[in-house]
């Protein structure tokens, strides 16, 4: 197994595929070298997606660093998938090897192709984003909560201007 | 068994993938107050709401209501480890198709193109639900505090 399909077995969803499938689904990808830079920032064109090699990305919004995500993480595909342009932008942290595949190709392997590699690398995107959505219902729970805490504390504050 | 109505939902599978998939579901039915999946289970069926609607509860908090034509499990249903994360509940009497995950392993065999079909379904859905999370996040994020009092005095009217 050469190193592009070795990578794609890490990949939540993917473990159990055969080594053919990951193959040929690994010379979909380019591959990316970079230290210290940008992959993409916030509002560019969503024109890709990537899975980390080696090494990590910070994911930058409003000039905020929010995660850090490391080997075996697919990421860009959510704009990859909807044409929006990316919300977030994204920094190799130190050097990184990339996985990249171009947004065109993405969607015609996704949209049209009927094979066990397009099945393979539509399940671990559905995979991928399923995570994602738990834990974005998780965050969604905790902010919520937060505010209403924060409502508390604003109808006291409330209370104690009233005569 | 009782016969499946048509599902909207699967019209945008060419005639032989519709049936193929058609093949596979079963008619499932729940009461109000049922679940349809609880979260934190393994169990890896998948659900095409056919009328009702069922609330998506994550931790004690509802996060959305879903109705006809929702897909319900979908998460889980192609996950290496499934664990169930949200209490589907029924809100009202719901009719729904289910799918077993061992059913689409035959569907892939028998039939790749409509189980292609499905697997696109899923990840246009779940990416639209994702973006809507992340939408709901930065409202929340971004919208200033409205105090209890204020909340009462626009429902109430005064001042």
């Amino acid at each position: 197994m050469d190193g592009r399909a070795t990578i794609l077995r890490a990949l939540p969803g993917l473990q159990e595929e055969p080594v053919d499938v990951l193959l040929a689904l690994g010379q979909r990808f380019e591959v990316s070298l970079l230290r210290d830079a940008w992959v993409c920032r916030q509002g560019d064109p969503s024109d890709a997606l990537y899975v980390i090699a080696e090494g990590y990305l910070g994911v930058y919004r409003g000039g905020r660093r929010l995660t850090v995500l490391g080997p075996g993480s697919v990421v860009g595909h959510v704009g990859a998938l909807s044409g929006a342009p990316r919300s977030a932008g994204l920094r190799a942290e130190g050097a990184a090897a990339l996985m990249v595949m171009s947004a065109v190709v993405a969607a015609e392997i996704l949209e049209a192709e009927v094979s066990a590699p397009a099945s393979a690398l539509r399940r671990a995107l559905i995979v991928s984003v399923g995570r994602q959505i738990r834990e974005a219902s998780r965050a969604l729970v905790r902010l919520s909560r937060q505010a209403e805490d924060v409502d508390v504390e604003a109808a006291l504050e409330e209370a104690r201007g009233l005569p | 068994m009782t016969a499946l109505p048509p599902i909207p939902l699967l019209d945008v599978l060419e005639p032989a993938s519709r049936e193929a998939l058609r093949a596979a579901l079963v008619l499932h039915r729940f009461a109000p107050g049922d679940a349809i999946v609880t979260a934190g289970a393994t169990d890896q069926s998948l659900y095409i709401l056919l009328s009702g609607s069922a609330t998506v509860v994550v931790g004690g908090l509802v996060i959305t209501t879903l109705g006809e034509g929702a897909l319900v499990g979908e998460m889980s249903f192609f996950e290496p480890f499934p664990d169930r994360s949200a209490d589907v509940v029924a809100q009202t009497a719901v009719a729904a198709a289910g799918l077993e995950r061992s059913s689409y392993a035959a569907l892939c065999g028998a039939s790749p193109v409509a189980a292609a079909g499905l697997e696109r379904l899923v990840l246009g859905r779940l990416a639209a639900r994702l973006a809507e999370t992340n939408a709901q996040i930065s409202e929340l994020v971004t919208a200033p505090p409205v105090g209890i009092l204020e909340r009462l005095r626009r429902r109430m009217g005064w001042g």
